[in-house]
């Protein structure tokens, strides 16, 4: 007998338990199909489409026109589409139709104003995100401010918002990077696929509630092959789940897949046994069905939230630290990494972080799963 | 000797559940095991096995020291644990094959032993289907089945057909008749007087963790000091025989109740002749009963308790 025999049985029985099956795979699987409806595609970011923008210059004076030569440096020119607006009205209009992203506006006696010491604006008009032409208008009035040498003057802008629909643009170096709605159906899966802990901590109380780990004290199997085959039963019984999330990832994201999907397939091996180990850690120590269910759920919930917290920015104290130890936040991290070719020291490291995580959590599983004489 | 347990303890906080228990079972043997609802049988057992850890003690099995050899041991031990250890998500064949690879055994050996063990407890028709829907009683016959796939040398079976019908019983009951046949050894722990007086080739009683009488069933009959009733029916209710049959030799005490005359003698009075001359001298013997003291006086004696109180 060895551990395959015994994990074999292991999955069998899992399987065969369809309503806990069907919850772990199932709800998964819901959650992707949901998820891949909502998810709109990554974004193309700034390299592959220039920014279409519109200005008018009403001013003018001598900044209207350093304004207006500040555009067609050959910087501006690689990333931005730019083209001049006959009035205030047609600008809008190309805004409101999805011509052009934004329209500058710089407002009449705009260099006067500044000559007198008063603050002026620069106004911009968008009904999307306004961070790239924000910050092409930042930089130019940081330069404005630092030639003119007349401290202290500034120019603050002035967004108006056109129509709704207001969407936020990050920008990484490839310029692709997930949508918001992208991260948070990522976040989402993860959470849902980290709930395969349950099926490690229910089989755990299970075997040893039911007495039928009697069976497996009283049989010539040493204690490490029986708790490596029921690990690696639990484990085989979630990996159609994550290769679910795989393949999701692969078509869903994968339009945009710059790294290697062995990348993203070894993270999600390594972050099952996590799950797997996480799971049966909590059935050991709990011994009790409920106490066991709701210790996972929870402390699921508090991984994949910190994770969760951690990619909107928000984390503050407690969160900030406690994403150093969620398995999701490394994840994260590989497959957006992996997905828009980001930095490659930061994949390893998260990938040596999980292996460890994987390693020392084994590690205690099996000797925690050691069947011990009372 | 394919079994020597000496001086086994073994506490549970403040209840000494075994207490210096020592044991000997020869190869072949069925040994019946006794005692009231917790004297530390199922203890003793566990401990002998390594399911429970013992205080003190030492434990010798095929001539090889428990703690030493204790997977080696184990290759040819059954154990019919007294709660039902079978898992209910797998077919009555499943959870046997299960067992039977962990015992080593595969391919057609396997398949033969699997289906020799349900032939065994009457589960064959039943191999397909889950446990979650036996009765009570068939999931105690696939419990038995499971100890006895690998055909253990030793076999440990503590209650084992509680809750199983009269005549699954006694199919059981000639079943392990011809399992010591076959050569194994068994440790019986049972309730059911019947059982081990039919089966058991030696007993132990044991009472508040401790062993209080042991040997075959005519040695501790022996033991006991009670005495013999002669229970006689009569064609009709007759109350003068009474002063003459108190008069005979040995008789203790006689009474009459309705057709039926009780006379309680002391043991080996060799009376029985005289009571049959004065009874048929003034009446007609219907029919005649002598009673020797059965285990369960015996038990009764030793222990004051009853064995299913
Ligand atoms: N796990 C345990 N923790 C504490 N006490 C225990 C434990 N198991 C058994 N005992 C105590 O040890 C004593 C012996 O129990 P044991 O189960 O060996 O009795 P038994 O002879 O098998 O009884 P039964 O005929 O009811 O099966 C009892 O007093 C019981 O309360
Ligand atoms: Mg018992």
């Amino acid at each position: 007998m060895n551990v395959l025999q015994i994990a074999y049985y292991t999955v069998l029985r899992n399987i065969r338990d369809w309503k806990l099956f069907l919850l772990l795979i199932g709800a998964p699987f819901v959650f992707y199909l949901i998820c891949a409806n909502i998810t709109t595609n990554v974004n193309h970011g700034i390299n592959s489409q220039k920014f279409k923008i519109a200005y008018l210059d009403t001013d003018s004076g001598p900044i209207g026109q350093q304004f207006e030569r500040f555009l067609q440096t050959q910087e501006i020119l690689t990333a931005f589409d730019i083209q001049k607006a006959d009035s205030l009205d047609a600008g809008n209009q190309m805004v409101k139709g999805g011509k052009i992203e934004a329209l500058i506006y710089i407002k009449k006696d705009f260099s006067q104003s500044l000559k007198q010491g008063k603050k002026a604006n620069i106004e911009i008009y968008s009904n999307k995100s306004i961070s790239a032409t924000r910050l092409l208008v930042e930089g130019f009035i940081n330069t404005v401010n630092a030639s003119s040498a007349i401290p202290k003057i500034a120019g603050d802008i002035n967004v108006t918002e056109v129509s709704r629909g207001i969407q936020q643009i990050a920008i990484s170096p490839t310029g692709k990077t997930f949508t918001d709605s992208d991260k948070s159906s990522f976040i989402g899966l993860l959470e849902m696929l980290s709930y395969g802990a349950l099926l490690g901590c229910l089989t755990v109380i299970n075997i040893i509630k039911k007495n039928t780990l009697l069976r497996f004290n009283i049989s010539p199997i040493n204690d490490l092959n029986y708790v490596s085959g029921q690990f690696l039963g639990n484990y085989l019984t979630l990996c159609p789940s994550s290769g679910l999330f795989i393949a999701f990832t692969y078509f869903i994201w994968g339009s945009a897949m710059q790294g290697s999907i062995l990348i993203i397939i070894l993270t999600f091996l390594v972050f099952t046994v996590i799950i797997t180990a996480l799971g049966m850690i909590v059935g050991y120590l709990t011994k009790k069905t409920g106490l066991g269910a709701l210790i996972s759920v929870c402390l699921n919930a508090l991984l994949s939230g910190a994770a969760f917290v951690w990619m909107l920015g928000t984390a503050r104290g407690f969160m900030n630290w406690l994403v150093f130890f969620s398995p999701q936040y490394y994840v994260y991290l590989i497959v957006t990494d992996t997905l828009f070719d980001g930095f490659t020291s930061r994949i390893q490291a998260s990938l040596i972080s999980l292996a460890m995580a994987a390693t020392a959590l084994t590690v205690v599983t099996l000797f925690l799963g050691r069947r011990k004489a009372i | 000797m394919l079994v020597e347990v000496r001086n086994l303890v073994k506490r549970y906080k403040d209840v000494l559940a075994v207490d210096n228990v020592s044991l000997a079972i020869e190869e072949g043997e069925i040994l019946g095991l006794l005692g009231p609802n917790g004297a530390g049988k199922t203890t003793t057992i566990n401990a002998m096995i390594g399911l429970t850890k013992a205080d003190s003690g030492e434990i010798v099995i095929f001539g090889k020291n428990f703690k030493d050899h204790e997977l080696e041991i184990k290759r040819d031990l059954g154990v019919v644990p007294q709660d039902i250890a079978i898992f209910e998500d797998l077919t009555a064949y499943e959870n046997l094959s299960y067992f039977g690879k962990l015992y080593g055994l595969k391919g057609s050996l396997l398949k033969d032993r699997v289906e020799e063990a349900l032939e065994f407890t009457g589960l064959l028709d039943k191999k397909k289907q889950y446990p979650k829907k036996f009765s009570n009683g068939m999931k105690r016959r696939l419990n038995i089945a499971c100890a006895l796939v690998h055909h253990p040398k030793l076999i440990i079976m503590d209650e084992p057909t509680v809750g199983i019908d009269p005549q699954s019983r006694s199919h059981i009951i000639q079943s392990i008749k011809k399992l010591t046949k076959m050569g194994s050894t068994i440790i019986y722990i049972s309730h059911y007087m019947e059982e081990i007086e039919g089966i058991c080739t030696r007993i132990v009683i044991m009472d508040h963790g401790r062993v209080i009488a042991k040997g075959t069933k005519e040695e501790l009959k022996a033991q006991m000091t009670s005495d013999e009733r002669v229970v006689v029916e009569l064609s009709t209710a007759n109350y003068t025989l009474i002063d003459n049959i108190k008069k005979l030799a040995g008789v203790k005490d006689a009474y009459v109740n309705g057709n039926e005359l009780t006379v309680i003698s002391q043991k080996n009075s060799k009376n029985l002749k005289g009571i049959i001359d004065q009874v048929s001298e003034s009446s007609v013997i219907m029919s005649l009963n002598v009673e020797q003291p059965s285990l369960e006086t015996v038990f009764l004696t030793l222990t004051g308790r009853s064995l299913r109180d």
